[in-house]
């Protein structure tokens, strides 16, 4: 098998006549003595002149326009494509004030669930002048007794007895060591539940003898 | 500047005349290298559209790397590979059904028909880099550089794949006889 690679890779250009003179000699001298070289002339010469059928002048003429066209409906279903994205774009967009009211609101309820709102601070509170604001900025509910145990009651009760007890003590005190004192000075300064008390506990002395 | 490019540039202005030029330009060509590759006019003609199309369609993608005859020869042959006809399906036909005229040429016509076949059925059962480097240098006249640059090797490489489609197709050529 013949190595001279050079040579070779002329063969195909020597035989479409497109070599220099030079070079054409040198391969003409070389396929004398070389039978390799001469066989594969011999076989790209064959496929040298292998045809392709020439389609005909009216399959040349029209196919650029054909590839016009093509091209144009590509472009145009590109343009179609985008002025769907941009008016689907703009349809999300067009309610700006709908996504502000939206974000807003979302943020006020994310406020609510997380932070606990402060306790009253009852001092803080100015009542009106009248004792009713302080009655309602104090007094609880009333729990239903049914819903404590007998145990529970006994408790309550001796609490209070301790309570009006003192109560009951310093009231006494109060007469016995401000003696100068108008009984109406020191009644009006005593609110409306205290009076209230103070009335039950003093019919509840007489009761007692 | 390189004339496909000045085409190219009036192309993307919007100029229709560039745009045929172009075609016209590369359509015969490039047919031959696909027919080469397909052996069939359809499928040629149908590859030939979508390889012009592709290419108008992706100028933008077209880096300016490699010419625009390269990037377009690229094109041809990536969509050729996907419509790689088995050639081992050319159906030989028999001598005997043919009807012979009193012609001196025809056995003459016949025997260049037969070494025709014959020669297609070979190359059909070449590797395909080497098939196409072949077609690319013989029937299509490229040099290696071009060559090189298609098919995105280098000149040595495409050199070898020559050479060996060359030898291979001696060597099935005298088996096939």
């Amino acid at each position: 098998m013949c190595s001279n690679t050079d040579i070779k890779e002329m063969l195909p250009a020597y035989l479409e006549q497109r070599l220099e003179e030079e070079w054409a000699l040198r391969v003409e001298k070389h396929l004398e003595t070389c039978d390799d070289c001469r066989a594969e002339i011999k076989l790209l010469g064959m496929m040298i002149s292998e045809q392709v059928p020439d389609p005909g002048e009216a399959f040349w003429a029209a196919m650029p326009e054909r590839i016009y066209r093509n091209v144009q409906k590509m472009e145009e279903k590109k343009r179609l494509r985008l002025i769907d994205i941009s008016s689907l774009w703009n349809r999300m967009l067009l309610p700006r004030w709908a996504w502000s009211v939206t974000a807003a609101a979302l943020v006020l309820v994310v406020t609510l669930l997380i932070v606990k709102p402060l306790p009253k601070d009852v001092s803080t509170i100015t009542p009106n002048g009248d004792d009713a604001a302080y009655d309602e900025s104090t007094v609880m509910d009333t729990p239903g007794l049914t819903e404590f145990s007998q145990t529970e009651l006994d408790d309550v009760s001796r609490w209070a007895d301790n309570e009006l007890a003192s109560l009951g003590n310093e009231i006494v005190d109060v007469f016995i060591s401000t003696p100068e004192r108008d009984i109406h000075e020191d009644l009006s300064d005593l609110n409306r539940q205290e009076i209230e008390h103070l009335s039950r506990r003093l019919e509840e002395l007489e009761q007692e003898g | 500047m390189d004339e496909d490019l000045n085409l190219i540039i009036r192309i993307e202005n919007g100029e229709r005349e560039a745009f045929n030029e172009l075609v016209l330009k590369y359509q015969k060509p490039l047919y031959s290298l696909l027919y080469r590759m397909v052996s069939d006019h359809d499928d040629a003609s149908d590859l030939l559209q979508k390889t012009f199309f592709k290419a108008f369609t992706g100028l933008k993608g077209f880096e300016r790397r490699s010419s625009f005859k390269t990037w377009l020869y690229q094109i041809a042959i990536n969509l050729a590979k996907n419509v790689y006809r088995d050639r081992s399906r050319i159906e030989k036909v028999p001598i005997d059904d043919v009807i012979i005229r009193r012609d001196p040429k025809t056995l003459e016509t016949l025997i260049k028909q037969e070494s025709g076949l014959r020669l297609r059925q070979s190359l059909a059962e070449l590797p395909k880099k080497q098939r196409l480097t072949l077609i690319l240098r013989v029937q299509e006249a490229k040099k290696f550089e071009e060559i090189a640059g298609i098919m995105k090797c280098s000149i040595g490489t495409a050199k070898a794949n020559y050479h060996h489609a060359v030898q291979k197709l001696k060597k099935i050529m005298g088996e096939n006889q």
